[in-house]
């Protein structure tokens, strides 16, 4: 099977997941693309024809590009208080807003984690969490990542 | 820089192309205004960006902007402030954004705490599409730069053009209309 970079065809027991969850849904990001979390600004937003990247926040003296992953995921956001999710990408960090419900760690077994086919980016696999397919996103290659 | 609100965005203008704001009701109607013995064709810069706003407040404005050979009059709603902003602060829009928005925007930084964009005017005054108010308010796309009709006021008098000077002590200065 050919898969995408970090993941055997086994899975790897040496991932570190990020559980996290946008409009109900339970997502996963690998620990080393996750920049923080913190909890949700109001964004500025930017007139754009980039499809779900259409704000900026401020983090210090950077600007962080605000990608509408529940939007492209089709659901909002729930909750009162939001968190912000940085996620690493190749053109730096940006922000999603997530469910106010905390992030949580996980450290799968080998046989939990299913790598995703190619065209499934930025989807690099799946996660079988409590009976639960988790799906696992990486934005690192952004060009290639929008939903 | 002359730093404006166009709908819900902070928008900054190069003060060196602004020759001058006028209020609406000094504009009079028509696709083009008529001032210092020049035209400018009018572009509704909210309206251009996709910007989303109920009407023209009564803060709106008029600013009268030109590099040679290009000019244009931009539609806003309110002009907030005349600033310096040493070119260290601004910042290139990040690069995830890979759209018409990198022709739109030269840059942003912070002003009084708020992001502001910062228009490219190279694509301000040389927009081939522009978008123009109509007399009736709305507004509609042109190809290109039109033909220019002097349906504007045929003579603005020097008092009724509010012109951009800097202060000498250099400060952030809160725009007041006279």
């Amino acid at each position: 099977m050919r898969t995408r970079p970090g993941v055997t065809s086994k899975g790897s027991a040496t991932w570190s997941l990020v559980i996290f969850s946008v409009g109900g849904r339970r997502l996963a990001a690998r620990l080393e693309d996750v920049g923080g979390v913190w909890p949700w600004r109001e964004p500025t937003l930017v007139p754009s024809r980039t499809p779900h990247v259409g704000a900026v926040l401020r983090q210090g003296h950077d600007f962080l590009p605000v990608y509408n992953l529940a939007g492209a995921l089709n659901v909002e956001v729930e909750g009162k208080a939001p968190l912000c999710l940085v996620l690493k990408t190749n053109k730096g960090p940006m922000a999603v807003c997530i469910d106010e419900t905390v992030p949580s760690m996980h450290a799968p077994d080998g046989g939990e984690v299913e790598p995703a086919a190619e065209s499934s980016c930025p989807q690099i696999g799946t996660c079988r969490i409590g009976g639960e397919e988790v799906p696992i996103y990486s934005f690192r290659t952004f060009d290639e990542a929008p939903l | 820089m002359v730093v404006v609100l166009c709908g819900p965005s902070l928008l900054a203008v190069p003060s060196d192309i602004v020759r001058g704001i006028l209020e609406p009701d000094q504009a009079g109607p028509g696709p083009t205004i008529y001032a210092y013995g020049l035209t400018f064709p009018t572009t509704d810069l909210a309206a251009h960006l996709g910007l989303w706003r109920p009407s023209a407040p009564p803060e709106a404005r008029i600013i009268l902007c030109e590099r040679q050979p290009m000019r244009r009059a931009i539609h806003v709603d309110q002009v907030v402030s005349l600033t310096d902003v040493p070119q260290r602060a601004i910042q290139p829009l990040p690069a995830h954004f890979s759209g018409h928005e990198r022709d739109w925007f030269a840059g942003l930084f912070v002003f009084q705490d708020q992001i502001v964009l910062l228009v490219n005017p190279v694509w301000m005054l040389r927009s081939e599409t522009l978008v123009t108010s109509l007399e009736d308010g709305t507004v509609a796309e042109q190809d290109a730069a039109p033909d220019i009709t002097l349906v504007g006021p045929a003579e603005l008098t020097g008092h009724d053009i509010v012109e951009l000077r800097r202060g000498s002590n250099g400060e952030d200065t809160t725009w007041r209309h006279k």
